[in-house]
Order: structure tokens, then sequence, then C-alpha cells
């Protein structure tokens, strides 16, 4: 198990530098930071001894390795835009992405396990194709256009919630199920193949004969053992979270770490950019880390092969 | 042959045909719903079972001897197999009738199966000391040491070495045959009257599996177990049974005492499957197949399905009706058009 | 059923045309790829009718779910005809600003005045009075040509690199992994938008980005396959026979991958068509006037309360597509890897 988690970080670790180098060399491969930082009027004099107070004019592996070394020590540089350290602007907004991040997991839960595996111990029942139903249809939508379409119903027509704020709960509602229908839908595949798949099995039937509860069967073996694949990809969802969270917040101006990107992103604010890719890819790496501890709890055929 | 008789002579019980009837089953019949059509898994099967007494049944893969055992328990696959009729008498009530909670309390505690693959028959995330465990508290009360010295107990009736350390092990730490042990001490934890098993050794090695069938059939003396026994292997069946039903296309085609099939089999079905045998006492150069495949079992044409491939089929086989059973002997009979 | 895309020659050749027809789409304009395309496609269809038999083929395609290939089909024919069926998307008539669906008006005239009147902009039009289905019809165009040109791009880097890295293995293989693991540690839309803003807003920003986005995908799927198809016999007997790497990677190797390959292929259509439309909708992507779906629902977003059709059209349009083309992919994946229902999941 330590093993594991010791090869697991040291491969996460060589990622995350990688990722460093993708982004640096991005970066640098378009425009001049100095020049976005100047006023337009600014005299060539200004703009070289801007470049040299932010070290553009050294080679490009300098460049990138004090960028390494600062961001190792937890400096990540400063916001072009804003002026501002990376770091506490990211800690700012972090708080609310992680807040629409919890609700759309709840989201997806309540959805996808009732729909993902009770449908599937009625199989080819009503209830059943209406959940494959809802399985193409999340995954087939694009949820920028669905935000859109909720916000127009249910805050323009229906007026039941507000389309932007985040003061109460109710303002969550619709970024999370835009977030989370995607996510709901896929797991609910998920869930509802596994679920099939376990039933099916050998030692669910024997677990019948032996005459124990219906009830036990489903809820103590039949899940438990379906809940093991979803469990893998919880680490890709992270990922989705992060990444699109961009798009929801964009249309709900949530002040997180999504829009907080975009708008680095589409202002060239190089510094926020790798700070943001960097943090998040050490989330993922967090992520999956705890889930294949999580999966070797449940599972032991893993507890014991590592 | 007389490997084969010795073997009878020496693993055979004294308690055979003495006791009270156990299992009646009438005219059962299982049909299968599936898009291809209707399958009639079982169809109409009678027999009786004295308590204590070991029937094998025996046929090639897909005659539908797995569905009668899962008629039995009331377990088919859903939504696809229905028992459509027949009876099935168990303690003077038809278990057919019975409600889904009503079954639930004669499942594992009166009737009890052990299925064909121990690989997969245990869940693979818990302990084998919780499966046991589990078992064991859904008709008792067993609480603490009590509970796991029971547990330990089963487990060193299917003389399974060391049972207090093994409680703890997950099944796939455990080897094919352990694991099968397992399945075994899981089925008998209630203490039920009567075992139904499905191929349980197909799936086990050669040495592995005469020991299973050794334990399995001092277990049946020891507890008085009433066994089904299914398996395509006319020679487990001589070791362990004392009553043989050979089952071709969802019917049972000929029934009888061991020696009686044996040693005069009737039905031309019943002399194949001992001919391919292998036997010890006769040189032979080939040992002798049934030619053409077992019948798929949906629309089968009226009169007897084994007709194709019979070698004795002729002017006599009536195409238009299945034979009815003809008694040839005491308490052996057979449905050919031979004998009506 | 795909053998026919192992076979030599005629697969290349259509693969090389299909990338001429796409080059000419983007510099030269979509109005002159019309008859091409179509003729491309006849070449296609006679193509596979040829190699795997008349009777096949359509035993095949009648058991196709309908309205999916039915839609995929419109889709098709409509992008690559656009300019035929209907006018040009760019022009703009004032005073006719903001119409509303012509067709629900020539509905509630019917019910309202038993009166049948029908209605020129059958789907409403936008703020410059541009027929909003004209400018749906034409951004079909952009979609396709995006995502069959981000699809071969990506599709060839993750094919070229899961099949070299699984076959050679070693510290090739390694490094390989370490670059898909850190492209897959940052998020699809992230990255692409990243990309598309770094090299400007042009066509072909769009494809490197939605490309560049896929191929780590391909790899790892590739990859695992090319090593399990590595340990079969016939590759060691190839080997031991004096057979070259190359001739293994052609001869063994790729054919055995060609059917999990056509799936991935379909599966990750519907990603890309949803991508596409995401960077258009944020700003990043083919830049305006030409019309996209996705900057159409962006543009329709301001006049979200007013004009509810500008977004809503071509929003419907996107699940459409995406729908089908998944619904199509699924049964793909049945008929040619039924071991993959549960790979892809």
């Amino acid at each position: 198990m330590q093993r594991l988690i010791l090869m697991r970080l040291f491969y996460g670790v060589i990622t995350l530098v990688i990722v460093s180098m993708i982004v640096f060399i991005l970066s640098r491969l378009t425009g001049d930071p100095a020049a976005l930082m100047l006023p337009l009027d600014a005299t060539e004099e200004a703009r070289i001894n801007m470049t040299h107070v932010l070290g553009l004019d050294k080679p490009l592996y300098e460049q990138y390795w004090i960028f390494l070394s600062s961001a190792v020590r937890g400096d990540l540089g400063k916001s072009i835009r804003f002026r501002e350290q990376v770091g506490t602007l990211y800690m700012q907004r972090l708080p609310n992405t992680l807040k629409l991040a919890g609700a759309a997991v709840f989201f997806v839960l309540i959805v996808s396990i009732p729909l993902g595996c009770f449908t599937a111990l009625k199989k080819d029942s009503f209830a059943d194709y209406g959940s494959r139903g809802f399985v193409s249809v999340g995954l087939a939508m694009p949820s920028f256009w669905f935000g859109l379409v909720l916000m127009q119903v249910f805050a323009v027509w229906l007026r039941w919630v507000d389309a932007a704020g985040m003061s109460t709960p109710k303002h969550y509602i619709l970024p999370a199920v835009t977030l989370g229908l995607g996510m709901a839908a896929g797991m609910t595949r998920i869930l509802r193949s596994g679920m099939i798949d376990v039933l099916d099995s050998e030692f669910i039937k024997m677990l019948r004969i032996k005459g124990l509860p219906e009830r036990k069967v489903t809820f103590r073996h039949a899940l438990r053992n379906a809940f093991i694949p979803p469990l893998t990809i919880l680490g890709q969802y992270t990922a989705i979270i992060l990444g699109g969270a961009v798009v929801v917040e964009v249309i709900f101006t949530w002040p997180g770490v999504g829009r907080l990107s975009y708008e680095a992103i589409m202002s060239r604010d190089f510094p926020v950019i790798q700070a943001v890719v960097l943090i998040n890819g050490a989330i993922l790496l967090f992520a999956n880390l705890l889930v294949d501890i999580l999966y070797a709890y449940i599972d032991p055929r893993i507890r014991s092969s590592v | 042959m007389s490997e084969v008789v010795s073997e009878i002579n020496t693993l055979r019980s004294a308690t055979r045909s003495s006791g009270q009837i156990a299992l009646e089953i009438k005219d059962l019949k299982t049909y299968l719903y599936t898009r291809w059509g209707v399958v009639k898994a079982v169809d109409g099967v009678s027999l009786s079972l004295r308590d204590g007494e070991c029937l094998g049944l025996v046929g090639e893969s897909g005659c539908g001897k797995t569905m009668f055992g899962l008629s039995l328990m009331r377990l088919l696959p859903r939504p696809a197999g229905r028992i459509v009729g027949g009876e099935v008498l168990f303690n003077g009530e038809d278990i057919v009738k019975k409600s889904e909670a009503e079954m639930r309390e004669i499942r594992g505690r009166q009737i009890s199966m052990v299925l064909q693959d121990p690989m997969t028959a245990l869940d693979p995330i818990f302990s084998v000391g919780r499966q046991l465990t589990e078992t064991i508290t859904i008709s008792s009360d067993l609480k603490g040491p009590a509970l796991l010295e029971r547990a330990v107990e089963l487990l060193r009736m299917v003389r399974i070495p060391a049972p207090a350390e093994r409680l703890a092990a997950f099944p796939f730490q455990m080897s094919g045959g352990m694991r099968q042990r397992v399945v075994g001490a899981i089925a008998l934890a209630q203490e039920p009257r009567i075992l139904i098993a499905d191929e349980p050794t197909t799936s086990l090695d050669v040495t592995t599996q005469a020991n299973y069938l050794r334990l399995l059939k001092s277990l049946q003396e020891r507890l008085n177990l009433t066994l089904i026994f299914i398996t395509h292997d006319f020679g487990i069946v001589a070791r362990v049974c004392h009553r043989v039903g050979v089952m071709y296309a969802g019917k049972l085609v000929e029934l009888g005492d061991v020696e009686d099939i044996f040693d005069n089999p009737r039905h031309p079905y019943t002399k194949c499957l001992i001919d391919s045998v292998p036997k010890l006492d006769k040189r032979v150069t080939r040992l002798a197949t049934i030619t053409g495949q077992p019948p798929t079992l949906h629309d089968l044409p009226p009169g007897c399905s084994f007709r194709p491939r019979c070698t004795e089929a002729g002017t006599h086989c009536r195409p238009d009706q299945y034979p009815d059973p003809a008694m040839v002997g005491d308490r052996h009979y057979v449905r050919c058009w031979l004998y009506q | 059923m795909v053998r026919f895309f192992v076979s030599r020659g005629v697969p290349i050749g259509l693969a090389f045309v299909l990338a001429v027809i796409v080059y000419r789409a983007i510099r030269v304009g979509f109005d002159s790829i019309g008859l091409p395309a179509v003729g491309w496609l006849i070449v296609l269809i006679v193509y596979l009718v040829g190699r795997v038999g008349f009777g096949n083929f359509f035993r095949v395609v009648k058991r196709a779910p309908k309205l999916p290939t039915l839609i995929i089909v419109a889709f098709i024919l409509t992008a690559i005809l656009a300019d035929k069926i209907t006018g040009s998307p760019y022009d703009q008539n004032i005073p006719n600003r903001l119409q509303p669906p012509g067709l629900m008006e020539t509905l509630k005239t019917a019910v309202r005045e038993q009166r049948f009147e029908l209605n020129e902009n059958w789907l409403g039009t936008d703020a410059l009075g541009r027929d909003v289905l004209t400018r749906l019809v034409h951004g079909a165009r952009v979609t396709l040509t995006v995502t069959i040109a981000a699809i071969m791009l990506g599709q060839g880097i993750g094919l070229t690199l899961g099949i070299t890295s699984g076959y050679f293995g070693g510290w090739y293989d390694k490094v390989v992994m370490r670059i898909v693991d850190g492209a897959m540690s940052i998020p699809g839309i992230f990255l692409a938008l990243l990309l598309a803003v770094v090299l400007g807003p042009s066509f072909q920003t769009v494809i490197i980005a939605i490309g560049l986005l896929l191929w780590s995908r391909f790899v790892r799927t590739l990859r695992a396959e090319t090593m399990k198809v590595k340990e079969a016999e016939f590759v060691k007997l190839a080997r031991v026979a004096g057979c070259s790497n190359w001739w293994i990677i052609r001869r063994h190797i790729f054919p055995n991958l060609v059917n999990l390959w056509a799936v991935l292929v379909s599966l990750e259509v519907g990603v890309t068509v949803i991508v596409e439309a995401t960077l258009g909708f944020l700003g990043a992507g083919v830049p305006p006037p030409t019309p996209s779906w996705g900057s159409l629902i962006s543009d329709g977003r301001q006049y979200v309360t007013s004009a509810w059709w500008l977004s809503f059209f071509p929003g419907m349009a996107i699940l459409l597509v995406v729908l089908s083309v998944n619904l199509f992919g699924d049964w793909l994946r049945d008929v040619l890897d039924p071991q993959m229902r549960q790979r892809a999941t």
C-alpha cells in the first residue's frame, strides 16, 4: 500500500513537471508579456526595462528554471492583469469552485445512484428505458447551451430562481445541475452496466440460494461490487469538474477558478494560467491517489496485491 | 464394469430407499421465454425422492438439467424463466405456488444448492468468514464467539485445513477446490434436507474432483441429506448415486436404480451415454460417440426428440406424439417407442 | 466488416482525397467543394459495397439504428450542399430583424384565423435580420469540417504513438506515457481554449486545438491493445520468421486494432462536436462572420429574454447530431467489438 502511494506520487510529480513545461512553452510561444503589461504608448526603453525586470531577456531554459524553482517554494508569480500574487488570487476563488463542485457531486450522486442501480434491478422496465434515455441525452448535451436553457426556463419564465449570484442555496441549483448533468449521465451508465454484470454473476445466485433477503443481496453485496468501477472514473470527473467549470462559471458568472482561468486565457495573463494548470494538476493527482486508496479499501484483491 | 461396480459397493449407503418421501415432482414444466421463441427447458418431468436418497441427473449440456435444479429453488433467470405447469410437493406443500417470502424460508434452510463454478460463486470482496457467518445468521440468533465457532465447525466439516485461520481469507486467496468446499459449507450452513449439486466438480481437476465427491458422499450419509446430483458424467453417477435419471431435451427419458440402468439400459440414448464412458475391462480402439448435435430446445417438433440421432429409430416411432413412460422393471421407467 | 480498411491503396487514397477536400474547404471556401465531396461519398459507398458484398452491406445497414443514421446522413448532406439549399448566411435585412420563427407564426395563424400562410423565415431572424435557418445550415459546414479534420489529426497522432509505444516499449514508451498523463491532467476545454488563444483565432487553430485534445485519449487505448496483440502467438511467429518490425506492425498489429480504432473514432465524434461548439461559444472558435453553431448560441445569448429562438435552435442541432452520433457509435461498438462494452465504460 505504501509502495503504491509512493509510486503514484513519484509519477504524479513527473507528470506535473511535464504539465508545467507544456504550459510554459505555450505561454512563451505567443506575444510578449512585457508588451501586455505596459500602456500602448510606452517607449522602447520602458519595454526593454520591463523585459529585464521580468527576466524575459534570459534564455528560455533559465526562465523555466526560475519559474519552476519559485513555484516549488510556493511563489507562483504575479498576475499581469490584477498585479496581485497568483496564489492569493487563486485562493480567493477556490472556495467558490469547491462549493459548486460539492453541489454538483451531490446532484450526480442523488441522480445516478437511483437511476443506475435501481433501474438495473428491473431491466427493460419503463423506468429502465427512462434511465437509458436520460443517459443518452445527458451525454450528448452541450453544457453551455443546457445552462442557457435552464436559465431561460427557470429564471426568466418561471422566476423560481435567480440567474446569477451565489448568496442563497437556491443559486446553486442551476449551475450544479448544468455542471452535473453530463457526469450524472456517465455515472448512471457505468453504475447500470456494473450492476447488471454483478446481478448476473454466480455469487448473487448463491446468495439467493442461501435465502438471504433481497434487500441485503442488493445493498450489501451487489451495490458494493458495482461501485468499484465507477470509483476509478471519479478521478476523471475531478478533471471534468475543474475543466467543465470553466463553461458553467462563465455562463452563470460564478466567481470561481474556472472563470479566473477563462479570463486569464482571454487576457493572456500567463502567470495565472500557469498557476491554475499546475494547481489543477496537483488536485487531480491528489484525487486519483485518494481514489486508489478508496479502491484498495473496498476491494481486498487490490489491497493484497500491492 | 467391475471397477465401477466395486465403487458402487463401497460407496453405496445403507440408508437407501427406506425413508419418507422427501420431494415429489409431478409433471414439472419450466419454459424460457426468449427473443427467439419459447424454450421448453423442463418439459413434463415427474419423479419422487426419499430422505437420504441420492439421485443422479445425467444429460448433455443444454438439456435442461440446470433449469430443473433452479426450478426447485424457484430461482429461474428473470424475466425469461417461468414455471408453467406441474407441482413440486415438499412437506406436502406445493413449492410452485409459494410466495417469494415463503420461498426465502425454504431456500438454504430446507433446499440448498451448490453451483458449478466455484471461482465466481463467492462474493469477491467479503472474507470467507463474513460470508459464512452471514449465512448462519439468516436462520439462527448465534452471536459473537458462538457464531465464529459455528463457522469454524462448518469449515472443519468440509475438511478445510486450519479452519480458524481461513475465516479471514478472501476467496481470491484460495484454490478452486477449497472455494468449492467453502461453497459447500455455505450451502449446508442452515442444515437443509435437500441439496442440489449442479455439476460441482466439472471445473475442478481430477484429484480434487475425487476428493470432493468423497466429501459430498460422506456428508450425505452423515447428515442424511437428500441429494440431487446434476452431472454429465456417468462415471460420477455410478460412484455417488442410488438412482439415475437421464434427461434429453427437457424430458426425463429414463429413470431407475443405478444397477438397473448400468446393467440393463433401455433407452437408446442411455445406452449411448454409458458406451461413451471409458472402461478398464474392455479393450476398445475408439470410444463410442453420439452422432449429431443436441437439439436446440425451442420449436421442437412433436414426437421423440432423440429420433434424428437415434440408432434404433424405425417405423415403430410415431412422429406425431412423444412416447409415454413405460415401466420396464421395478422402479425403472423409460420413454421410448421400443417399449410401448 | 471493417476488414476493408486494411486493404492497401483505396482506403489510403480515400483518406488523402478527404484531407485535400477539407483543406480546400478551409482555404478556398465551402462553396467549391460540393461536387467533390458528393463524389467522394459515392466512391466510399461503392467501395464499401464492393468490399463486403452487396447483400452483406445492406444487411448491416438495415440493422443500423434508423433515426440516428437518418439524422447523420441529413447532417452530412446539409453541410455539403448548404449553398444549394439555402441562400447566403450573410444577407442582412435590418428592417426584418429579430423575427420569431416563421413556422410557429404559420401555425398560430392557422389555428387562430383558420388561414394558412407560409412565413418566410422558418426559424426566425437574428439581430441583423439574417435568417437563422440559413445560418444554422451553413454552421453545419464548420462543425463537419472541424470534426473530420480534428479527428484525422488526433487519431493520426494517437495511432502512431499508441502503436509504437505499445510495440516498442522501453524508455520511449515511458516518455510517451508521461506526456500523455500530462496532457490528460489539463482539462480538455482549458487546453483547447489556451491553444486557440495562443495560436490566434482561425479555422486551423480550432482544428489543431481539438486534435491536440483528442490524441491522448487514442494513445492510451490503442497502446493497451497493441501490448495485448503483441503477445499473441502469430506475432511471435512472425518475429521468429524474421519479419521486420514495420512489416509486423503493418500486417499483424494494425489489422487487429482496426475495429477498436473505428469504434474509438466514432465515440470521439460527439466529443469533438461539443468541444468545437464550446470553443465557438467562448469566443475562441472559427472567427466571425462565419457562422458556427457555438457562436450562433453565443450571439443569441444577449437576446435570450427577447428572442429565445436565436440560441435554442443551434443548441437543438448540436444535441441531435451528438445524440445520433453517440447512438450510432454504440451500435457500431456492439457490431465491431462486443468486449469494448466493458472497456469503454
